[in-house]
């Protein structure tokens, strides 16, 4: 995206949605633990609150002009670089979506019996 | 046709003569005993997804009661949440449900219908014909 956000426009939202969304998804990818993933889940909350309130287009993305680009930190690209880094090698994916261990499969089925055991009654 | 049936008789006498089967033993051809055939229809109706919907909802912290919850409840209009706060919602949905909403879809849901419809949408049945412990 070369575009500078827009704060607080719909647009900005869906992209801050997007990157929520993903962050969860990237948390569970690597919790397996219920507990230890709520607590991620909270901390992930948090860091989305704390800027929440960021109403200067400058500070969301990371301006490339020869002044700025190295010194200011923009917080969606640097979300981005975070989803990047911590993407899951093995992301949990359903088992029968697009990608999932049963997508596009037929296992065979299993027979509950098997054959007669064969017995001579000559 | 007399003289063929004859000859059938005389054939079936043949038969038993050479190998006797007991009739306990005679065994009726089944064909394929058990399994099911896979059915393309999805197995959850809309007041299946509508009501763990809810009870999903019901884990979060709401405004209204959770028996005023509908198809056309807004997330953000009607149960006084933000988008964040939706989007935790979505993510909980995606678990319960097995489904993943797409970056567009979910931008635009805004009601607990639409989700209940996407769902319906892209749930995918585990196959009846298979064996659960394949699965």
């Amino acid at each position: 995206m070369s575009k500078t956000p827009v704060p607080f426009s719909p647009e900005n939202i869906k992209t801050v949605a997007s990157l929520y969304r993903r962050s969860l998804r990237t948390a569970a990818d690597w919790i397996n633990r219920r507990d230890f993933y709520r607590a991620k889940a909270a901390e992930i909350r948090l860091r989305f609150e704390q800027n929440r309130n960021i109403s200067d287009p400058q500070e969301l993305k990371v301006s490339h002009s020869r002044v700025s680009i190295l010194t200011l930190q923009a917080i969606i690209d640097k979300t981005e670089l975070m989803l990047n880094k911590f993407k899951h090698p093995d992301p949990i994916i359903p088992p029968q979506r697009p990608g999932g261990i049963m997508y596009d499969r037929n296992a065979p089925p299993r027979y509950s019996s098997g054959p007669v055991p064969y017995s001579n009654d000559l | 046709m007399l003289r063929f049936a004859y000859s059938m008789r005389n054939a079936a006498k043949v038969a038993r003569a050479v190998r006797p089967v007991p009739a306990a033993r005679m065994q009726p051809v089944r064909f394929m005993n058990g399994v099911k055939f896979y059915s393309s229809t999805s197995s959850l109706t809309k007041e299946d997804v509508l009501a763990r919907s809810i009870s999903v909802l019901n884990s979060f912290e709401l405004k209204v009661p959770s028996n005023s919850i509908g198809m056309e409840t807004e997330f953000i209009k009607d149960l006084g949440m933000d988008s964040l706060d939706y989007n935790d919602v979505l993510v909980a949905l995606e678990e319960e449900f097995d489904v993943v909403f797409d970056d567009n879809v979910a931008n635009e849901i805004k009601s607990v219908g639409e989700c209940v419809d996407y769902v319906l949408k892209s749930y995918t049945p585990a196959q009846e014909s298979l064996d659960p412990e394949i699965r």
